[in-house]
């Protein structure tokens, strides 16, 4: 094969490859058709969304931005980031997060009507009675489609609850059950958080004659209603009918507004833990708060915003809510939030997907003409957008570590931007060291896979990765020299199996024809990476098991992500020692290094699928991404492997033989 | 030339020849590969058929080869079937024997002794020591849970899995002695199989029948037997299956008291290691207490939990951290230590970590205990030093060849 015709395939599937990411990512991110028509929806202002993107609350363990708490409660229900929907003027509206939060707390009539809810399996309603033959099997349907059926869910979600707390293995209709009828809750909670401002309370005098007062107004005469009652039982008397009432209106808005949302700091200095509404009127109305006039307050400031979001300044009220609360939070709570906010803003991830795209890009076409003045430019140009991507990566990693102060690779999803940047940055260090241009046509390719799957792993996973961790990984000392060797040692196999699968490329299209001593240097770049995978994954691997060793006894207990680890260990050994023993040549070394990457795939990704009984649709969706991972990788080595036969089925004369191969079988 | 070498080659002893071949990287290469497949499959059996169950299988000496169930593939549905794979897979244990052989004949004894190798030698002896210690904590380690209230004492350890029949003495209306019937015998009784086990400090024997290592004592007039088991004193024993895992395992039996003779004496009894209360039975007008339960050992020292901490994140169940302030009894002496996640206690041989505690339902509970994992494991710290000898051979080696990479890509830049 010519080598001009070659360079254009490569061109052909290197653009195959960017069509596929670009799908990948584009499906993984975009929301979901609705064609969903809501006359009277208004959008929110720019004003508004960016005010109620500051409150700080508390959840999870944590303070952070009400608009991160939207953003996973978004992810949680939905499975996406926004709704397309059309209003009564036929224009597009694109429904953000922050803009359902504000709709399920502040107009709940119309978050009732939007498509909130993923249901992975319709076989889930199906149980339940419920059919919508214009549905999909997995689809997203509003609260108005479910509502009738919120008790059945709640129900088979209890027994299905039950028989797990039994140990039993459910099947992922059952989870996926369970999983629904949780979002329900959560969903109802939220949209009932703030129905006692909106409703008021009736407060009657005597029966049949009433009038609606706020509930801050009845906790500030609490002392009175209380006396009342108390004359009522001790003359033993039977509370009126409408008194009852009054104490069931108050019971069920202590209830709805007892969760969802904990915007309110503690009144004392050395307390943590925050405060829903519901909480303050039950602390009030029994007693348990001392500083009733800052509960009323706090109770009276919601009131204030339920008024405004109706017809109001509706901002500047969500403003002043904002402030008040951040200005009692300390300075402890208060300083991550500003990180947590800048973060969000900067978006870094984002920025550094541009930056390697177009690298990825400039690459491709400086494959086209090589050797000349414009291939010197577009090379140039790789090298500045892959370094400013490398630090956009290495910025989001250091800005992550700020927020939450803790070593900046403790969740899978931060793996993919630490993986991605210790690949990236090798790569340069090695085109540093060979100027050969091919690891710098490997880097933005690293670069960007590794932006596409960080963006679409956070939609798909719908899990704040910033929480705090459970107690066993509160260890700053393991967790920093454990994790980041081995996920270190990720990042080298998959580099290592990158120009690997180049090397296979490039004998397949006749590249290295004009230039005798590419496989050899490719040879030696690919496995002088694997060395270093070797010594990352060992190293890690051992310190991971001392870890287990002094914090739990057992220095090796055979869990799947150790085993994964110990994989790739045995698989780079098998290399090195396949090679010293004549085993494994040229060829071999490739193919047997491309296969790295499936290793270190299972061991990063496919572990944590395994756990039985944990199955949910967006976890299965991602195992058969795996599959087809593993499907593409195995027929380039299969290709590889004709190749292999094919070019070299005539002796090669001895110039061309690899140096790295022993010529014969050596012993150890 | 070439004929003499010949020669030479042909008149190698059988002994040297088995020496190269256990010595050959092309072995170490196969031993390699097997161990990475045996790795894959273990991770991928224990999903279905649990990590303890899958150990035994994949680690048993006294087989040589097994054959690997695991999840199958390519299941859109999510639910979990077991496939068999035919492949028939050499006993880890003997694999890792093998390959730590391999490694101290080839990796050491014949390799070349020279400058450059001395990092490779440095990291074939480190992980001959790895393999060492994990075969002395193979054979060698203790494992078990003391569980302990605030203000309480205990001095043992409850084994996770060991379900042993304990046949208790009194002597002035308390357990002056404890005769045990060890674990291992037990459980490889058969369910239809009955033994006798000779009890020589014991005035009579016991004969045990239908040993079920999981079992659910059934109440037979509420619900009758299924498929014919026997009922002995109302109860029958349903079979639960393993579990994956098999901690959760309570077992069941029958029991008979025999005299010397080998004549029963009174009923048959039934045990269950789910009852809380031990079976009574009295020979020649002396009690004692039969009782089928996890394995108890006692340990060297008491522990005192003084003080119980657990500190949530705020506004979740979610613990951040506990730990207990336990006082070591030993003899006269007394010791106040903390305990808690990522710093046990080591003392005499014995590691205490902080496991769990409970009650976890209860928000504030009058009194709170502390679980207490006890591991006596004499290769406790030899993972460690393996550890900086690996890493300093593995560093040597590998940046002795990248300095070299760097120079000759350097060069040829230049040329």
């Amino acid at each position: 094969m010519k080598t001009s015709i070659g360079r254009w395939i490569a061109f052909a599937l290197a653009g195959i490859f960017l069509l596929g990411l670009f799908v990948y990512g584009v499906r993984g991110l975009s929301p979901q058709k609705t064609g969903l028509v809501i006359d009277e929806y208004e959008e929110w202002s720019d004003e508004v969304l960016a005010a109620a993107r500051e409150i700080p609350v508390q959840e999870g363990g944590r303070v952070k931005p009400l608009d991160t708490q939207a953003h996973y409660a978004m992810l949680k229900l939905r499975g996406d980031r926004k709704i397309k929907i059309e209003n009564g003027q036929g224009e597009k509206v694109v429904i953000t997060p922050m803009a359902l939060m504000l709709d399920m707390l502040f107009r709940p009539e119309i978050a009732h009507r939007l498509p909130v809810f993923r249901v992975e399996n319709s076989e889930i309603l199906e149980a339940v009675g419920l059919e919508f033959p214009d549905r999909g099997k997995r689809d997203r349907y509003s609260f108005d489609e479910l509502k009738e059926k919120m008790s059945a869910f709640m129900e088979r979600a209890g027994d299905f609850q039950a028989r797990k707390q039994r140990r039993e293995t459910l099947s992922p209709v059952e989870e996926q059950t369970i999983s629904l009828a949780s979002n329900l809750r959560d969903y109802y909670y939220l949209t009932h958080y703030l129905d006692f401002a909106r409703n008021k309370v009736e407060l009657s005098v005597v029966e049949g004659e009433g009038k609606k007062v706020p509930m801050s107004v009845v906790m500030a005469v609490k002392e009175m209603i209380a006396e009342a009652i108390r004359e009522s039982q001790q003359n033993g008397e039977e509370l009126p009918t409408h008194v009852q009432d009054f104490l069931a209106q108050i019971q069920q808005a202590t209830m709805n507004s007892s969760f969802g949302l904990h915007p309110f700091p503690p009144y004392a200095r050395d307390e943590k833990e925050w405060s829903s509404a519901g909480e303050l009127l039950q602390g009030t109305i029994t007693g348990q708060i001392t500083e009733v006039g800052k509960a009323i307050e706090d109770v009276k400031s919601l009131e204030t915003l339920v008024a405004a979001a109706g017809g109001g300044d509706f901002a500047k009220e969500l403003k002043a809510f904002g402030e008040r609360t951040s200005a009692r939070a300390s300075e402890g709570e208060m300083r991550p939030l500003r990180w947590e906010l800048s973060y969000q803003k900067a978006g870094w991830i984002k920025n550094a997907l541009y930056c390697f795209g177009f690298g990825t890009l400039a690459a491709l076409f400086s494959l086209l003409a090589p050797k000349t003045k414009a291939s010197s430019i577009l090379r140039l140009t790789v090298w500045i957008l892959t370094s400013a991507g490398l630090l956009l990566f290495f910025a989001a990693i250091v800005h992550r570590y700020l927020v939450v102060l803790r070593p900046p690779v403790t969740t899978l999803y931060e793996t993919i931007p630490f993986i991605t940047a210790c690949s990236v940055a090798v790569a340069l260090f090695v085109e540093g060291i060979t100027r050969r241009g091919l690891a710098l046509g490997v880097a933005p390719v690293l670069g960007l896979g590794g932006a596409v799957l960080a963006l679409v792993f956070e939609v798909s996973n719908a899990t704040d990765s910033l929480d705090p961790l459970v107690a066993v990984l509160r260890s700053n000392f393991w967790l920093t020299t454990h994790v980041l060797t081995i996920t270190f040692g990720y990042a080298a196999g998959l580099l290592a199996a990158a120009f690997s699968a180049v090397y296979i490329l490039c004998r397949l299209l006749g590249l290295d024809r004009e230039s005798p001593d590419l496989r050899r240097t490719l040879t030696r770049i690919s496995y002088g990476v694997v060395c270093f995978a070797l010594l990352l994954s060992m190293v890690g691997t051992i310190l991971g098991g001392i870890w287990a060793n002094y914090s739990w006894g057992r220095f090796w207990g055979w869990d799947p992500k150790e085993n994964g680890a110990l994989m790739i260990v045995l698989w780079t050994l098998v290399i090195l020692h396949g090679r010293f023993a004549g085993l494994l040549r040229e060829w071999g070394i490739h193919l047997a290094t491309v296969f790295l990457a499936i290793v270190v795939t299972f061991s990063w990704f496919h572990v944590n699928m395994l756990g039985t009984g944990l199955h949910s649709y967006g976890f299965m969706e991602g195992k058969n991404k795996i599959f087809f991972f593993y499907g593409a990788i195995s027929a380039l080595m299969l290709t590889g492997f004709i190749g292999s036969l094919v070019l070299d089925r005539k002796p090669r004369k001895k110039s061309e033989t690899d140096d790295l191969s022993p010529a014969k079988p050596q012993e150890a | 030339m070439e004929s003499s070498v010949t020669k030479t080659a042909r008149r190698k002893s059988p002994a040297l020849a088995v020496f190269d071949f256990l010595a050959s990287l092309k072995l170490a290469t196969v031993l390699l590969l097997l161990l990475f497949v045996l790795t894959w499959l273990a991770t991928l059996e224990q999903t279905v058929n649990g990590l303890r169950p899958m150990m035994l299988k994949y680690f048993n000496w006294k087989e040589l080869f097994f054959f690997p169930e695991i999840g199958r593939p390519f299941n859109n549905t999510g639910e979990e079937q077991k496939v068999t794979v035919f492949f028939p897979m050499i006993s880890g244990f003997w694999l890792c024997a093998l390959f730590t052989l391999n490694l101290t004949l080839g990796g050491l004894v014949r390799i070349r002794k020279t400058a450059r190798v001395v990092p490779v030698i440095v990291s074939h002896f480190s992980i001959v020591f790895l393999m060492v210690a994990a075969g002395v904590t193979h054979f060698m380690e203790e494992r078990g849970a003391l569980m302990v209230y605030e203000g309480e004492t205990s001095n043992v350890a409850q084994d996770y899995h060991e379900q042993v029949i304990e046949v208790s003495e009194f002597a002035n209306g308390a357990v002056s002695k404890v005769h045990l019937i060890e674990g291992k015998p037990l459980t490889s009784l058969k369910p239809d199989e009955t033994r006798i086990f000779k009890m020589a400090n014991l005035p009579f024997d016991l004969k045990v029948s239908n040993f079920i290592e999981n079992a659910q004592p059934m109440p037979a007039m509420m619900q009758p037997p299924t498929q014919g088991q026997e009922v002995v004193d109302r109860f029958w024993l349903r079979d639960s299956g393993p579990m994956k895992e098999t901690e959760l395992h309570q077992a069941g039996c029958f029991v008979e008291v025999l005299s010397k003779e080998g004549q029963p004496v009174g009923e048959k009894i039934i045990l269950a290691s789910r009852s809380n209360y031990p079976a009574t039975v009295s020979y020649e007008g002396r009690p004692y207490l039969i009782n089928l339960r996890k394995k108890l050992w006692v340990l060297p020292f008491a522990v005192q939990l003084d003080e119980f901490r657990v500190e949530r994140d705020p506004g979740t169940n979610r613990p951040a951290t506990f730990e207990s302030d336990v006082t070591r009894l030993d003899g006269g002496t007394r010791e106040e230590v903390h305990i808690k996640m990522n710093e046990p206690m080591r003392r005499e041989g014995y590691t205490f970590f902080q496991t769990n505690w409970g009650p976890q339902d209860e928000e504030n509970p009058d009194r709170y205990y502390s679980v207490l994992e006890v591991v006596k494991n004499p290769a406790d710290h030899w993972p460690l030093a393996s550890l900086i000898v690996v890493m300093a051979g593995l560093c040597w080696q590998f940046g002795a060849s990248l300095f070299r990479f760097m120079s000759k890509s350097k060069k040829e830049a230049t040329s």
